[in-house]
């Protein structure tokens, strides 16, 4: 046994395969966990979420100080111990980490861990006592193909952990069963089947032209094919490296919502539980969409290394414009707060691609930094607006007049997170920003600088609409939502739906208003989010000296 | 071109599947276009490691012989490359996952609206 798997002894580490294998052996088992002992449920969940957390900082920590910038685990091997075959081709799956992946990695799981603590408290209230045990499940089954994404380097082994991650969110926006969250699981599976089927197709034809899965072999052979002069034999495959090509940038498009393809996510993350919409706009457009972007056009692709990256690159910014500026109008039209911030995402996935466009290391760092950014901001706020409906049941922006007197501290930290958004300098959404306009100046682009000013005052616009509202807005009487139908969960806690049909607890069975805001378990993952934006805004060199050399490993 | 016949059957199931997902209203119907679209991509899979298709297949043979490197160099008869087969395994019990979650939304679904038509499920605007 030991023969067949172990593989760690010269350049590689257990946990880059130990941090999927035990989210998801955790998560087959919580929901029996959950009929035998309900309450220590979310602990255990909590727990192996941030264990794997502490996984992936030492992954991080290993990866930094590896000196190829990659560690490679060999998952099975011929007979007599071989690993390559003549060629040069690897034999069995190869789990591969650059630096890349091990800092989204380390940011799934973290954010992941949050989300967990916040559920604790958040989700007895949103969906039926019944499906609390799947709902973990579900969770960490998300967290953990999340996670596998960002670990593997074999192109079939991505595309499990995939659906993994999706369906795994496809179960979680259904899960509060309302009609808005079913019809949005409907059109988000419909959507994500379709995307995910065209990744399969891509995969098979980057299969036929170069006869293996693994990335970083499958490279070399596009490299040969793509170069190679009329003639030769291997010219004639270039067909085939191009329509793969062309199918995955079409697959992860739909994946990452970029512009023609963004209609599902504005109804899915609104529909999710608050938790769920923070992982989901967080973390999975970028871990399933634009990290695999990324990966394939950067480290298969080689999209600097050949004449079609400097073909596709325009294409590229006029989609990532249209995202951005599309994004940030619709969101400026919304009135449910939960939907202003799905668009907004839409808007800021338009940041990453523009960054992606440029094919420059500087565009590339300033797309990674505002992954990273990004998703903590976007939890935080998702997290911050799941709280007000837990409190208050509000969801509309108009009737949130002066709410931040009545929840201080959930409003300062969705302030923080709003005003990061903006760009508001000592905060981390102004250096990507920053990092971003630099590289579009860098690449003698001035135009796309003025469009990420354009956004920018969006932003502001719909952004301080909420901050306004809450704090400096007219006191209004509060009139009753009026409320199509009542289920009541097995708390006994009577739930309403309002005429915007998402569930929010009756007035009798609301938190008083005296007592403190939110539990502590809802607060800390807030107050966390709103000290990391600090954190990373004021210390981004940290960041930049693990992203300036993630870039190196992607560039070669 | 009649030789490859089986991917162009590949190529006519994956738009029949595409317009029974984006033109029939029904909800059932736009599901069962959408295991079309995944039953063609898997022909085509299947239909990418055939032995007729020469050089990957020799290729990957040739390859392939692990335990006596020499065989490789000599050539061998072709076979029908199993990777494919194995992928499409995978990607089959993936499709089924997804049918039966999309399935027990659209009874829930039905439960809601007592429709199964998308036209008349629409709340979701903007």
């Amino acid at each position: 046994m030991i023969h067949l798997f172990s593989s760690a002894s010269d350049n590689g580490s257990h946990l880059q395969v130990l941090i999927p294998v035990m989210l998801i052996c955790t998560a087959l088992v919580l929901h029996l966990i959950y009929y035998w002992r309900p309450r220590i449920c979310p602990y255990i969940a909590t727990g192996i979420i941030s264990l794997s957390f502490i996984s992936a900082l030492i992954l991080l920590v290993k990866v930094i100080h590896s000196p190829n910038g990659y560690l490679e685990y060999f998952a099975g091997h011929s007979w007599s111990g071989q690993r390559y075959l003549a060629s040069g081709q690897p034999i069995g799956i190869v789990v591969r980490t650059d630096l890349f992946g091990a800092l989204i990695a380390a940011l799934v799981t973290g954010l992941g861990t949050l989300a967990s603590i916040y559920s604790k408290h958040y989700i007895p209230h949103t969906i039926k006592t019944s499906n609390i045990g799947y709902y973990y499940c579900l969770l960490v089954l998300m967290i953990a193909g999340m996670a596998g994404i960002c670990l593997t380097g074999d192109c079939f082994n991505f595309y499990v952990f995939l659906e993994v991650a999706s369906i795994s969110s496809y179960g979680l926006v259904a899960m509060p069963q309302t009609k808005q969250s079913l019809e949005a699981a409907f059109k988000y599976m419909v959507v994500g089947a379709l995307g995910s089927i065209l990744l399969v197709f891509g995969i098979v034809l980057l299969f036929s032209a170069t006869g293996t899965l693994n990335m970083a072999y499958a490279a070399q052979q596009v490299h040969k094919i793509v170069t190679a002069p009329p003639g030769n034999p291997l010219h004639n495959f270039r067909h085939l490296v191009f329509a793969s090509l062309g199918m995955f940038i079409i697959g992860l498009s739909v994946k990452s919502a970029f512009f023609p393809a963004h209609a599902w996510l504005a109804d899915a993350h609104p529909a999710a539980p608050s938790s769920i919409s923070a992982l989901l706009s967080g973390l999975m457009v970028k871990s399933t969409g634009v990290f695999l972007f990324i990966r394939f056009l950067f480290t298969v692709f080689g999209l600097h290394k050949h004449e079609y990256g400097m073909l596709l690159a325009p294409l590229l910014m006029i989609i990532a414009v249209i995202t951005i500026l599309g994004g940030s109008v619709f969101a400026i039209a919304q009135n449910d707060i939960k939907r202003m911030l799905a668009y907004s995402t839409v808007a800021q996935m338009g940041y990453i691609l523009m960054g992606v466009s440029l094919i420059s290391p500087a565009g590339l760092e300033g797309a990674i930094l505002h992954i990273f950014n990004h998703a903590l901001m976007k939890s935080l706020l998702f997290m911050s607006a799941g709280a007000l409906i837990y409190k208050t049941g509000i969801r509309d922006i108009r009737e949130m007049s002066r709410i931040g007197y009545r929840m201080p501290v959930t409003m300062v930290c969705f302030t923080v997170a709003a005003m990061s958004m903006i760009g508001i300098p000592p905060l981390n959404g102004f250096m990507s920003k920053w990092a971003l306009a630099k590289a579009a100046l860098d690449a003698n682009l001035p135009m796309l600088v003025v469009v990420l000013l354009i956004s920018s005052l969006l932003n502001a616009v719909y952004y301080f609409r909420v901050v306004g509202t809450a704090f400096f807005g007219r006191a209004q009487q509060h009139e009753e939502i009026p409320h199509a139908d009542i289920i009541r969960n097995n708390h006994g806690h009577s739930l309403l739906q309002n005429s915007y049909g998402y569930y929010s607890l009756a007035d009798k069975d609301r938190p008083n208003e005296n007592e403190q805001e939110l539990p502590w378990g809802m607060l800390m993952p807030l107050i966390i989010l709103a000290a990391a934006i600090l954190f990373f805004g004021v210390k981004v060199g940290i960041l930049r000296e693990i992203i300036r050399p993630a870039v190196q490993v992607l560039w070669r | 071109m009649i030789a490859r016949f089986d991917y162009i059957a590949a190529v006519i199931l994956f738009s029949i599947g595409l317009y029974a997902l984006v033109v029939k209203p029904n909800l059932i119907k736009k599901l069962i276009g959408l295991n079309i679209i995944e039953t063609s991509v898997y022909l085509f899979l299947i239909a990418s490691g055939d032995v007729r298709l020469g050089i990957y297949t020799n290729q990957w043979a040739a390859s392939n012989v692990i335990d006596n490197p020499q065989r490789a160099v000599q050539g061998l008869e072709p076979m029908i490359n199993p990777i494919p087969s194995a992928l499409v395994l995978t990607a089959i019990v993936v499709s089924v996952c997804v049918t039966a979650i999309a399935l027990s939304v659209v009874v829930k679904l039905y439960q809601h609206y007592g429709t199964l038509d998308a036209r008349e499920i629409a709340s979701l605007k903007g």
